[in-house]
């Protein structure tokens, strides 16, 4: 009887440390989806988000064949007294050519700011192949009172594009981030 | 297993009392029971309490939208209202009744003298109490309530949050402690405990449903814990899981909740399956049809659970093939939970049938269940979902799962084992009186809300437009006959705890299990020695 | 009696259906081959629930009358039937994929987003939307219209409510009949998500990301909906009016809008020079205050502390009245304090900044006026709704006319370094960074770069036709003046210690590019 309750609790134990492991186990999964869901969204374009760091250009070549339309959002999330637009609303271009198009932004207001654009591509599907090259995105962007500068990007959309879609629409959201700049 | 072990195994548990039986009197008895039956009922009279606080912030739900135009409630308020009300209901109600019955019924049915880890058990228990009274004193707080919703969707519930979250978050962390705790005992004790000679294949289905659970809880709630931790981060410590400036994604925090939340679901559900999955059987006097496919469907769904989280989503903005992915594994959830409800009316089929309260509680469960399977259906295809979802379909879908589905099939097994519990018969007629005025207003209150959804109207919305003023009257008034309807539960339960009718061992004569072949009332130790099962 | 009276209230109030007639009892069917689709969709599973019901129930409700054991019904003791279990698995899968195979066709076609003729941005805020036309520069907000008191304290107020209480707003969305119509839908803060039960469509709108839907609507009219998403206090209280036009009245709205906003251009610029009596701005002020600030701040200035404060007594609106008027123009990051410079005009918020200031008690005698709006928060408040196009088309044609250039001048070294430095701050240190250190591989660096070092002329040749080894580098030949090309050649070639000395001219750019 003794014997047995002991044998028991030995069980116990161990059937309760691996139940514990898992519990750890799951609670770190919890946050290891953060990093898996940005690869998920980067091989599915799940989100619309577009590559963070430069990309080299590796298309096969130009594909004259079919044009796509590019259109250009900006917006300022609430609190920045910013302007800032897209030069060209809108281009053509054919998939793997090289594009350089400029934005323009101004700090209106009486102090410094940082500011950082968040990109989104619509639709999420395209933002797989929706390759920036060189962004202003990258970085943050400080700018002073009154300062007013234009910001490149240079990108190409990736021949691989599926067939239905031709038009591309790329947002960006600036955000004010004097309080967080990285140090 | 014979009456010979148990006569003996009853002596021999008598002359052991003496030395390990110290119960001790009064509230002390309460706070530091580590007995199984103790707690057992312990967490089923809080889910009860929980249950009417829950009910009376939904009265004042409805009382606010018997009419059109704000009258009693700030619509800020409102959105408080909702939010406690499913949190209480989710969390107080459903789940803290089901651990009950868990605690009481599991080592009865495999055998077992008590749970596994009995002093983790008086733990799991006793912290529940704090993590809701934390969420209910912040409604007197200068922030007010959580006002985000049940499901916290970030940012409403970081940036834009009134002040509650960190009550929240803390609150939700001790809930997910507790339930994580319930859920490793259970686990423990159906592994290490089951009497000789009963296998896995022999347990009865309610073991089964609390084992695919149990493991449930513990594979989801550490992921809401983590969930609630980004949120807690992003609201006070400057991180940016959900936050598009700092390179985070608010649809993110609905992929991770809902990966926690579809499997919740099942969680709520499985243990509804496995009580009743007992009663129908022993009310037809006549086995239970397909055993061994009632333990697979519900296998299959607790893993399918897994893969169905975005159909929650499919207005966020999804690819299309993640859409088509989610809306075929959701449409596949369906295959094993028909099987189920055909193996329910399989077991009726030709039995013998009486309809006592349980039963008739059971049988309104199959029914009403099935309901809100139907509509589950209906909303598992996309591009309807884009127009049923967040619509008042949408509550009636989950209210018919989670009221006549869960609570039904609560109120079913706690008639079931009442007898057992207290060792007297309930009030016959006064449990007849509570089965037909919650059928009856229950569907008052919530089958409406079809309509209403379908009509367009939005959910969790303090005012609505005109046209749908007079359904919304029905369902107040449904809402607050069902909420009355439940005092006559109280009544019942207090009666029989009194006095009443002795029970026998086994008042039900075509019930099965081992829990009968001890005395009613259930003595405070059963089974020290296991029982030898054949 | 006084009871019975009640009673026979009560009674008639439930039973009253004069509103009843008026709300439908199924899934519109709307007005769109997507709807019409939905719709169908909608029956089709509709039916085959309520068959599987009736076989189910059937089975289960036979059992019941008819198994009774007060019948004298005998148990039967079968519990298990392998053939049976695998019927009844397969037949549902079969039922399923019946369901399945029209449902994807129809996501399929809804998720088709291209070749749409008219674009519209759609971005939701703390509780009212935002519609921009993506070609035509037109711009607004749409804020429920319906009166506060008509919800408000409905235990003492007794307002008569209009026939589309809670579902009207002060502006409408005209889209064109027939046109495949593109919804951009994005968020300011929350989540929110846009929704015309009409058109099906219904798509969240997240904070920094943005979201695609289309219709195509066969009927003109006027169709309604709802804000779809849970998103703070007034989620209730940010319907969708959607007005539908035919082609001619479509062409006929959108003059009329650009009349409309030169006009309020012309008012806004008038409003700068004009002194406003503080009687006026005040009166001026609480309806715009009303409309706009009492929804979290309260009418009576006491707000929904803590996440919306109090007005009456605080240290903003008795404070700076600069600090005020940029609070209420820019908003603060981060909270539910939204920036009004959008949606409001200067003397709106000079208005509403005075009413602020001297209501509840705040008595600081302080009367704004537009012109102390535009002073305080600088050059941003030109740049107001009414004329960010009307700029920003005016840059666009600076852009394409070249002036004239003199190819043939002679410029200093300084010059050339100093317009240089410039031209290359625009126009390539994206790339190639101000260090001149490049972003290497893609980006070579210019500092001691051999291309930078070398051949002059093939320095010019491939700033003008962009390298043929390397896509990245583009051709500036289009984009910049020959002058401009000339300057940024100099610069790169003696800025960051490259100190080649050489000096550019216009004419020998104009040289290099002829050949």
């Amino acid at each position: 009887m003794i014997e047995q309750k002991a044998e028991n609790t030995k069980k116990n134990k161990t059937v309760l440390t691996k139940l514990i492991l898992i519990v750890f186990g799951m609670f770190g999964f919890g946050f290891a989806l953060v990093p898996l869901y940005d690869v998920f969204c980067d091989i599915t374009g799940l989100n619309g988000k577009t590559n963070e760091t430069a990309a080299s250009y590796s298309a096969s070549g130009v594909d004259t064949s079919r044009t796509v339309n590019v259109q250009f959002i900006s917006r300022m999330s609430q609190g920045i007294p910013w302007k800032f637009e897209p030069i060209q609303r809108e281009i053509t271009v054919h998939p793997g050519e090289v594009k350089f198009v400029t934005f323009y932004a101004k700090n209106e207001s009486d102090r410094a700011i940082v500011g950082q654009a968040v990109p989104s591509v619509s639709p999420g599907l395209a933002a797989a192949y929706f390759q920036k090259i060189e962004c202003f995105c990258f970085t943050q962007q400080p700018l002073k009172s009154n300062e007013e500068v234009e910001m490149g990007l240079q990108f190409y959309v990736d021949p691989e594009l599926p067939e239905d879609i031709s038009t591309v629409t790329l947002s960006y959201t600036l955000y004010d981030v004097t309080g967080k700049v990285d140090s | 297993m014979t009456t010979e072990n148990i006569a003996t195994e009853q002596s021999d548990h008598d002359s052991h009392d003496e030395h390990h039986d110290h119960k001790m009197t009064g509230v002390k008895r309460w706070l530091y029971t580590t007995n199984h039956k103790d707690i057992g009922t312990l967490y089923l009279w809080f889910s009860f309490i929980m249950l009417l606080t829950g009910g009376a912030l939904a009265m004042v739900i409805r009382a606010e939208l018997f009419q059109p135009g704000l009258q009693i409630v700030e619509p800020d308020f409102f959105n408080q209202l909702t939010t406690v009300h499913g949190l209480i209901m989710v969390f107080g109600a459903i789940m803290p009744a089901f651990t009950g019955f868990a605690n009481w019924m599991l080592p009865m049915m495999i055998g077992a003298p008590d749970m596994a880890l009995p002093r983790m058990n008086n733990w799991s228990f006793w912290i529940l109490p704090f993590a809701f009274g934390i969420l209910l004193s912040s409604f007197f707080m200068e922030s007010g309530a959580p006002n985000f919703g049940w499901t916290f969707y970030a940012p409403l519930s970081t940036t834009f949050s009134n002040g509650s979250t960190a009550f929240f978050v803390f609150a939700v962390h001790i809930m997910g402690i507790s339930s994580i705790m319930g859920a490793i005992n259970i686990v423990v004790t159906i592994m290490n405990l089951r009497a000789p000679g009963m296998t896995y294949m022999k347990m009865p289905l309610f073991v089964w449903t609390f084992f695919i659970t149990a493991y449930l809880l513990i594979a989801v709630m550490p992921v809401l814990a983590g969930v609630v931790t980004m949120v807690l981060t992003d609201t006070y410590f400057g991180t940016s899981f959900f936050d598009a400036a700092g390179g985070g994604d608010p649809v993110m925090f609905q992929h991770i909740f809902w990966f926690f939340g579809h499997p919740e679901v099942y969680i709520m559900i499985l243990p509804a399956f496995g009580i009743v999955s007992t009663i129908i059987p022993a009310f037809s006097r006549k086995k239970l049809f397909g055993y061994a496919s009632m333990v697979y469907a519900t296998s299959s769904i607790a893993l399918l659970s897994f893969i169905v989280w975005a159909h929650h989503m499919f207005t966020t903005g999804m690819p299309l093939f993640g859409e088509l992915f989610f809306m075929y594994c959701t449409m596949l959830i369906a295959v094993p939970t028909g099987v189920k409800v055909f193996n329910w009316v399989a077991t009726m089929w030709r039995g013998s049938l009486t309809f006592e309260t349980p039963m008739l509680f059971s049988i309104a469960f199959v029914i009403l269940f099935t309901i809100g399977g139907f509509s589950g259906l209906m909303l598992a295809m996309t591009p309807v979902d884009f127009q049923y979802h967040d619509t008042y379909f949408v509550v009636a879908h989950f209210h018919y799962v989670l009221v006549t589905g869960s609570l039904f099939s609560i109120y079913a097994g706690a008639y079931y084992w009442l007898p057992k519990w207290t060792g007297h018969m309930y009030s016959d007629a006064l449990s007849k009186w509570h089965f037909w005025c919650s059928l009856i207003s229950v569907n008052l209150l919530f089958f409406p809300m079809h309509f209403l959804g379908l009509a367009g109207m939005p959910r969790r919305i303090p005012d609505y437009a005109l046209q749908f003023a007079d359904f919304n009257k029905w369902v107040s008034i449904g809402g607050f006959a069902f909420g009355l309807s439940q005092l006559i539960f109280l009544v019942v339960v207090i009666k029989c705890i009194r006095g009443g009718e002795k029970a026998a061992a086994k008042p039900w004569d075509g019930a099965e299990g081992l829990e009968w072949e001890v005395a009613s009332p259930a003595p405070y130790h059963t089974f020290s020695t296991p029982p030898k099962i054949d | 009696m006084i009871r019975r009276n009640l009673c026979l209230l009560i009674l008639g109030s439930l039973f009253s259906c004069s509103v009843w007639a008026e709300m439908q009892l199924n899934l519109t069917k709307g007005v769109t081959e997507i709807s019409r689709e939905v719709y169908d969709l909608h029956m089709l599973v509709m039916y085959i629930c309520t068959g599987i019901g009736v076989v189910v129930f059937g089975a289960m409700f036979w059992s019941i009358a008819f198994h009774r054991k007060s019948k004298g019904a005998k148990a039967a003791s079968f519990h298990e039937s392998t053939k049976v279990e695998i019927l009844w698995t397969a037949i549902p899968i079969v039922i399923l994929i019946a369901m399945a195979i029209p449902a994807t066709k129809t996501l399929i076609e809804m998720e088709n987003n291209d070749d749409s003729d008219v674009t519209i941005q759609v971005t939701a805020s703390q509780w009212k939307w935002h519609y921009k036309y993506f070609d035509q520069g037109i711009e607004f907000y749409s804020v429920l219209s319906t009166p506060r008191d008509q919800y408000e304290n409905q235990l003492e107020n007794h307002a008569d409510r209009g026939e589309n209480y809670l579902l009207e707003v002060d502006r409408h969305l005209v889209i064109p009949v027939n046109k495949k119509v593109r919804f951009l839908i994005t968020s300011d803060d929350v989540i929110h998500a846009w929704w015309v039960p009409a058109f099906a469509v219904k798509q969240d709108a997240n904070p920094g990301f943005i979201n695609e839907a289309w219709t195509k609507v066969d009927k003109p009219g006027i169709y309604r909906g709802q804000c779809a998403e849970l998103c703070g206090k007034d989620h209730g209280f940010m319907p969708i009016v959607v007005e539908v036009r035919t082609e001619e009245g479509y062409a006929q709205w959108l003059d009329e809008q650009h009349e409309l906003l030169a006009k309020a251009a012309e008012a806004e610029k008038a409003s700068l020079n004009a002194s406003v009596s503080m009687d006026e701005l005040m009166t001026l002020g609480e309806t715009t205050y009303v409309a706009y600030c009492a929804a979290c701040h309260q009418v009576s200035g006491l707000g929904l502390p803590p996440a919306f404060p109090a007005l009456k007594g605080s240290a903003i609106a008795t404070g700076s009245v600069d600090g005020h008027i940029t609070t209420v123009f820019n908003g603060i990051a981060g909270t539910g304090m939204q920036g009004y410079g959008k949606q409001l005009s200067l003397k709106q918020i000079a208005a509403v900044v005075t009413y602020e200031r001297n209501a509840w008690g705040n008595n600081t005698g302080d009367a704004v006026q537009a012109a102390d709006v535009q002073a305080a928060v600088g050059a941003a408040a030109s740049s107001v709704q009414a004329t960010t196009d009307e700029e920003s088309q005016v840059s666009e044609v600076a852009k394409e006319v070249i002036p004239a250039e003199d190819l043939s001048k002679e410029y200093t070294k300084d010059e050339l370094m100093k317009m240089g430095e410039q031209v290359y701050m625009t126009a390539c240190v994206a790339c190639h960074q101000a260090s001149g250190s490049g972003l290497p591989p893609a980006f070579p660096a210019l500092k001691g770069g051999p291309i930078v070092l070398g051949d002059v002329a093939v320095h010019i040749d491939i700033v003008v036709n962009g390298s043929k080894k390397n896509p990245s580098m583009v051709a500036f030949g289009s984009q910049l003046t020959k002058t401009q090309i000339a300057a940024v050649v100099t610069y790169e070639r003696n800025a960051w210690g490259n100190d080649t000395g050489d000096v550019v001219q216009p004419a020998a750019v104009d040289a290099a590019s002829a050949k």
